[in-house]
């Protein structure tokens, strides 16, 4: 039913979770060394490495070596491709019909109350 | 000043609920019903600023992401019948600019003691305003939209 290719749905899937939209919140002000990114997060570096690599899996994120320093910069590609089908008069009309159908399950969740 | 342009879509989009066809109809034509049809997140600044169902009757709406400059959309219902059909023709203005032109029917078939809904736009988007590259406000904008998007309704 979704005009959505397997890569958006990894994309999604990482922008699911807090930390990694932090991350890339970060990231969007401009490449990052892993301990710079690691330090405001609360948590240990191998929980900080493994978002990174499902950011990098999903093409939103790139490594890039800087003399023995792994930086991590934007994948603005993977991005764009997110927030053009955020963005997309189709998907609004998805996202409108879910919330439709949230409205809707409130009356049954009603009348099961009463019962 | 950039050359006038047009694009042509058609988006059809169907969902069936178990509701009657007269419930799913009412959550489309009263106001105080009407809360789900944002863009999908509580917490885009939406605002139903008027819904008079009637032929010839507007609905007028507007919604923003924080950061953003915000969307207009107006509506004016040219064909309802109860229960059954609505249809509207619906301007949509981003920051003031006119981005699409539409006409919007959106159905209510009885299936069994559910109903299945079918929302068919056509629409004209223009000069480009609707496309990503013509509506990408900024990095800022971008994650702030994402980030509301997926803290909200989706699953």
């Amino acid at each position: 039913m979704l005009n959505t290719s397997t890569a958006l749905d990894g994309a999604f899937r990482a922008l699911s979770d807090p930390t990694r939209r932090a991350i890339l919140e970060r990231l969007s002000r401009g490449p990052a060394s892993v301990s710079e990114i690691a330090e405001p997060l609360p948590m240990s570096l191998p929980a900080v490495h493994q978002h990174l690599q499902v950011l990098e899996e999903c093409g939103l994120m790139e490594w890039e070596k800087k003399g023995r320093v792994r930086w991590c910069r934007l994948d603005r590609k993977g991005l764009a491709a997110a927030e053009d089908w955020v963005l997309n008069r189709r998907a609004l009309w998805e996202r409108r019909l879910d919330a439709l159908g949230a409205h809707l399950a409130k009356d049954e969740e009603k009348r099961g109350g009463k019962a | 000043m950039k050359e006038p342009s047009v694009v042509h879509d058609t988006i059809v989009v169907k969902r069936t609920y178990r509701a009657t066809p007269a419930r799913i109809f009412r959550a489309w034509s009263v106001k105080e019903e009407m809360g789900w049809l944002g863009p999908g997140d509580v917490r885009w600044d939406t605002k139903i600023l008027e819904q008079d169902f009637r032929i010839g009757g507007r609905r007028r709406m507007t919604f923003a992401a924080p950061g953003d400059v915000g969307y207009a959309e107006d509506c004016e219902y040219v064909d309802i019948v109860p229960d059954r059909r609505i249809c509207f023709s619906e301007t949509v203005k981003h920051g003031g600019v006119r981005i699409s032109v539409s006409m919007v029917t959106i159905e209510f078939n009885p299936k069994g003691a559910n109903a299945e809904v079918i929302v068919t736009e056509q629409a004209a988007f223009l000069d480009g305003g609707d496309t990503p590259a013509g509506r990408r406000q900024g990095w800022a904008g971008t994650f702030a939209k994402l980030d509301d998007l997926m803290g909200g309704t989706i699953q």
